[in-house]
């Protein structure tokens, strides 16, 4: 298994910098979370990943070799990312089964009865064009040729945008299936983080185009906590930290801190002090409202 | 070669379907000997064809390149597919002008008509460089505008190649060099596939 390394990537449309000298490492065997805000630069990142789009500056490589123009580390990286009923200026007149074989012809690892079997599964039909599918429909018809792609590393894009609650959690189990079994790679930019959480064993975060966090999710969850009691007494327990969000409610107090749990339950105040979940801790690195 | 069996479904599609309908339209000429929209449409069948030729690049070209470039393809594999079907498509619509000229004399359809017989007089050979052109201008047509110029940009542009298809007929006809035109054709199309090509390196998958 190779790994993917981005070096100082850069990507600008026009005066908008979208990337902003995102440096990472991929390793094998990971199920990563991609986290950011709406605007943040996921989409981009993934698809400069894939050389889909050029970049402005920077550098990357897939086991070593540069992937731009790199025909051999293409065929071993796929996006699947959100498909679009339309195809240039008219309804997307693509057959799944043509889109589909597509997917054999430039991918290495194609798996042409996982992906019949899942077609099967998600209940989608061969013969209808792309342009007479539903939202929903799209996202299938995407998981289905990222995961049938058996890419070493799969980039997914919003797998999960259009699905409802059953087709969700279904997508999850294959994912996790998938992964158990075969040990591949794969990046998931989602939104949806409650339901996300816990399939992935690393989080990078984007922020305005820079890449503010990579690191375990168990890490990076321990990073964070909750305190909240009386006022006075959340404020001697955070005295010498710096809350990313405060609420009060009457004499009421609930403050967010970059710091472990562990550390303020030290000071033996009588305060709560609560881990944060996820999206909890996305919320207070991308700027807005945490729960307490 | 893989981006090139990828792209040979929609065109052979595009084509097929072009030349079912003018197979049609011949049909009903021949029942109807001397109808004049039709046989107008028949006569004019090596335009027609060359521009829907051009305009099978225009479907291959941006629309199924930023496809393409989804699945992992690289800008290479895409610009050696394009000049493959630029060559193929124009080798086709020439082919087609070659196969209507004995069509047209059978059913006499030039007789008294100068710009058709200018038409089915002009080599295929030319019509080969012709296509070439009108595809290179049609390609341009989606690669070059700036995004937002839309429609109205490519409806002018596809205008233009029409006009451009009826260039080699007219300098046969009235100027009697139709060769001569055809290698001009083929040397500025050259100079705009190139462009269209070039735009490749800097296009982003959608």
């Amino acid at each position: 298994m190779k790994t993917l390394c981005a070096q100082n990537l850069c990507k600008s449309y026009g005066g908008t910098k979208a990337l902003r000298d995102v440096t990472l490492t991929l390793e094998p065997g990971h199920i990563y979370g991609l986290l950011g805000r709406n605007g943040a630069g996921k989409t981009t990142l993934l698809k400069a990943f894939t050389a889909q789009i050029p970049l402005t500056t920077g550098t990357l490589t897939y086991g070593g070799e540069p992937v731009w123009e790199n025909e051999k580390a293409l065929s071993e990286l796929c996006l699947g990312r959100e498909l679009s009923s339309r195809l240039g200026n008219s309804e997307n007149a693509l057959k799944v089964k043509d889109y589909l074989r597509a997917g054999r012809l430039f991918y290495a690892h194609w798996d042409e009865a996982y992906a019949r079997q899942l077609v099967q599964r998600f209940g989608l039909n061969p013969r209808k064009t792309i342009g007479q599918l539903s939202k929903g429909m799209l996202s299938m018809l995407s998981i289905t040729m990222a995961l049938a792609s058996r890419a070493p590393l799969t980039f997914l894009d919003e797998p999960v945008a259009g699905l409802d609650m059953v087709a969700r959690e279904e997508f999850y189990k294959l994912l996790l299936e998938e992964f158990t079994a075969s040990g591949r790679t794969f990046v998931v930019s989602t939104h949806i983080l409650e339901e996300a959480a816990p399939v992935f064993d690393r989080v990078l975060v984007l922020k305005e185009g820079q890449l503010i966090e990579d690191c375990e999710t168990d890490a990076l969850l321990a990073q964070f906590c909750a305190v909240s009691g009386r006022e006075d007494v959340v404020d001697a327990a955070c005295a010498g930290y710096t809350p990313l969000h405060v609420e009060t409610m009457g004499r009421q107090k609930c403050c967010t801190l970059r710091t472990p749990a562990a550390d303020i339950a030290a000071r033996g105040l009588d305060v709560d002090v609560t881990p944060l979940a996820l999206h909890q801790v996305f919320v207070a690195l991308c700027g807005g409202e945490v729960e307490p | 070669m893989k981006v090139i069996r990828f792209y040979a479904r929609p065109a052979l599609e595009i084509l097929s379907v072009e030349m079912l309908a003018l197979a049609l339209v011949g049909a009903v000429n021949l029942v109807w000997k001397g109808g004049g929209l039709l046989t107008g449409y028949v006569a004019a069948a090596p335009v027609v064809f060359s521009w829907s030729a051009a305009a099978v690049m225009m479907q291959l070209s941006e629309v199924y390149a930023r496809l393409v470039l989804s699945f992992g393809a690289t800008r290479r594999q895409i610009t050696v597919a394009l000049v493959f079907w630029w060559f193929a498509t124009a080798g086709l619509a020439a082919l087609q002008a070659g196969l209507f000229r004995p069509l047209i004399a059978f059913l006499n359809l030039s007789e008294g008509r100068d710009f058709i017989n200018a038409i089915y007089q002009t080599p295929a050979l030319s019509w080969f460089f012709l296509t070439l052109l009108a595809n290179s201008v049609l390609m341009l047509s989606v690669f070059l505008p700036p995004r937002g110029w839309g429609l109205a940009g490519r409806v002018i542009l596809n205008c233009l190649v029409l006009l451009v298809e009826m260039m080699l007929p007219i300098a046969n006809h009235i100027l009697g060099w139709p060769f001569q035109a055809g290698v001009l054709c083929s040397v500025l199309g050259g100079a705009l596939l190139v462009a269209s090509l070039l735009k490749i390196q800097w296009l982003d998958a959608e």
